[in-house]
């Protein structure tokens, strides 16, 4: 392989930060892709995690997730994770308990209004 | 690379890859190619590619210790069913706290209709099967 199979670029909607995936979350990666979250700023309000683009996650990247949670809850910031309906990644996510635990909408809109309250 | 059209599609795959994360991805590309010929449907391609990727990544974190490693995958379809077979040279880990480990099986298990995990004289050996729909 040459190249990343993933990455990430994140935008600013106001007080939060959206953090586009795009890729294959493994073992290979998912600790570096993880790494990427400490340019959100501290005076964030909450990270929106759009995996629409992401083509594959397994237990590295459910721990990606789940440590950038600890991380964020730390720090009094919210997490909501955008997820394209039927997406091929949805069973991992659904297996891990991840639509409970962290919540998960299909828009980034929706997920900025999820944080409007 | 080429692609031979009128080849027929080989209803066995065996691999042998060097145990090191950068070959998960060519490992799904492979998986997924062999799977879409059989026209096994594309939930049953994901549920399939995450269980093959959780057992070869864990055959990946047993190649521990001095010189290379290796691990080998072998897939089979009949009537209808995916079976597949990840064979390394260490013992499943799931102790010591090593959550992925133990996520990696719970995928295993929620994802694939049969489970096996057998320990060898050699190593470990996981062999999994999923009825799929065509």
């Amino acid at each position: 392989m040459t190249g990343p199979i993933a990455d990430v670029h994140f935008e600013r909607a106001g007080a939060v930060v959206v953090a586009h995936v795009q890729g294959e979350i493994d073992m290979s990666n998912a600790e570096y892709l993880g790494t990427a979250f400490s340019e959100v700023p501290p005076d964030a309000r909450a990270v929106i995690l759009d995996l629409r683009e992401v083509g594959y996650l397994d237990s590295a990247g459910l721990r990606m997730i789940y440590t950038l949670r600890n991380r964020l809850d730390h720090r009094g910031q919210r997490l909501r994770l955008v997820v394209a309906p039927g997406a091929a990644i949805t069973e991992a996510l659904r297996i891990a308990g991840v639509p409970q635990a962290i919540g998960a909408v299909e828009t980034v809109d929706a997920a900025l209004d999820s944080l409007e309250t | 690379m080429v692609v031979v059209r009128n080849l027929p599609i080989a209803s066995e795959i065996q691999l042998r890859f060097p145990a090191t994360p950068t070959v998960l991805v060519q490992i799904r590309q492979v998986l997924r190619r062999w799977l879409h010929a059989h026209d096994v449907g594309p939930e049953d391609v994901a549920a399939i590619t995450l269980a093959c990727g959780e057992a070869c990544a864990n055959a990946i974190e047993h190649a521990y210790g001095p010189g290379p490693a290796s691990f080998e995958l072998e897939g089979t379809y009949a009537d209808g069913v995916v079976t597949l077979t990840v064979r390394d040279a260490g013992a499943w880990r799931t102790s010591r706290g090593d959550l992925d480990r133990g996520r990696g099986l719970m995928m295993i298990e929620a994802t694939m209709d049969d489970v096996d995990v057998r320990s060898t004289e050699t190593g470990t050996e996981i062999v999994m099967s999923r009825k799929v729909g065509s």
